[in-house]
């Protein structure tokens, strides 16, 4: 921002510059929690509290006229952008996950097109929320970033979300086929042991004059030598 | 009441057994008065908050998940 100001302007235009830009992080930083609460139906409690520690600097440079607030300002509206965005990508995967979990029995990428591209993301959000970070001077710098994955995955979500209704036709009929192979294979099943049965037992009416015989060779009293 | 107080004195009574975790009571509390004291807010009034630990576990359990 500096950068643009030129060296003809006074420092009260400087001031009034970083002001704006304050105001713009600060309205930004409103709009990206406003959307992570309606996104996630909870309300970022780390990102507010940034934006309290805003409103604590900016009133100690209408107190003071330290210039050096108004920066300490910016920093923390940025990192309530960065928290509040930040909670909206984990939901963001959350979601995601889910979707994954319900159709793990399905190759997706065969259904959705630019499946592989939307996992590349996917992956680079992940990788940047759990970046390591050294301390809130880190998360001041990611915030443009952070925002940019976050409307990438809404894209991607609602893409696969889309396709919802479609993968679970695909489970239907797979299920379906399943089912119709199971059915042919238990009849298969209960029609080889249903020969097996005839083969060796045999008929009643051959094993009938028989069984007496049997029956009393069985049950006649060992012999005195055995 | 009388006859209330006086069979409770007399019969034996269960007592209620306390957490063991006293910080999932301190939060449980936390939540309480967010809740009975919030105005203005949906999401507050119903509980409906993340705080900064809440949001670590998340990305915690997200970071074991391969997507």
């Amino acid at each position: 921002m500096n950068s643009l100001v030129s060296l003809e302007e006074s420092p009260s235009d400087v001031l009034r510059a970083q002001a704006a830009e304050v105001a713009r992080l600060f309205s930004l930083a409103e709009e990206k929690i406003k959307l992570v609460e309606h996104l996630n139906r909870q309300l970022p409690i780390p990102s507010i509290n940034e934006l309290r520690y805003a409103g604590y600097h900016l009133v100690q440079y209408l107190k003071d006229g330290d210039k050096a607030e108004l920066g300490k300002a910016e920093n923390h509206c940025k990192r309530a952008i960065y928290d509040a965005v930040e909670a909206g990508v984990m939901h963001q995967l959350e979601m995601i996950q889910v979707f994954q979990t319900d159709f793990r029995m399905i190759a997706l990428s065969e259904h959705i097109t630019g499946y592989s591209d939307l996992k590349k993301q996917i992956k680079a959000a992940k990788e940047l929320i759990l970046k390591p970070k050294n301390g809130p001077t880190d998360r001041a710098a990611y915030y443009t970033e952070c925002t940019q994955h976050l409307e990438s995955l809404r894209e991607g979500l609602d893409t696969l979300e889309d396709h919802r209704d479609d993968l679970i036709r695909v489970i239907k009929r797979q299920n379906r086929q399943s089912l119709a192979t199971w059915s042919t294979l238990a009849v298969t099943c209960i029609a080889a042991l249903f020969t097996v049965l005839a083969y060796v037992k045999p008929p009643a009416s051959t094993a009938a004059p028989s069984s007496p015989e049997r029956a009393t060779a069985s049950t006649a009293p060992s012999s005195p030598a055995d | 009441m009388r006859l209330a107080k006086l069979l409770k004195a007399l019969l034996p009574t269960l007592l209620p057994i306390p957490d063991r975790d006293t910080k999932a009571a301190k939060d449980a509390v936390a939540h309480g008065l967010v809740c009975s004291y919030a105005r203005g807010n949906v999401n507050l009034q119903d509980g409906r908050y993340m705080t900064a630990e809440q949001l670590e576990a998340r990305k915690q359990k997200l970071a074991q998940y391969s997507f």
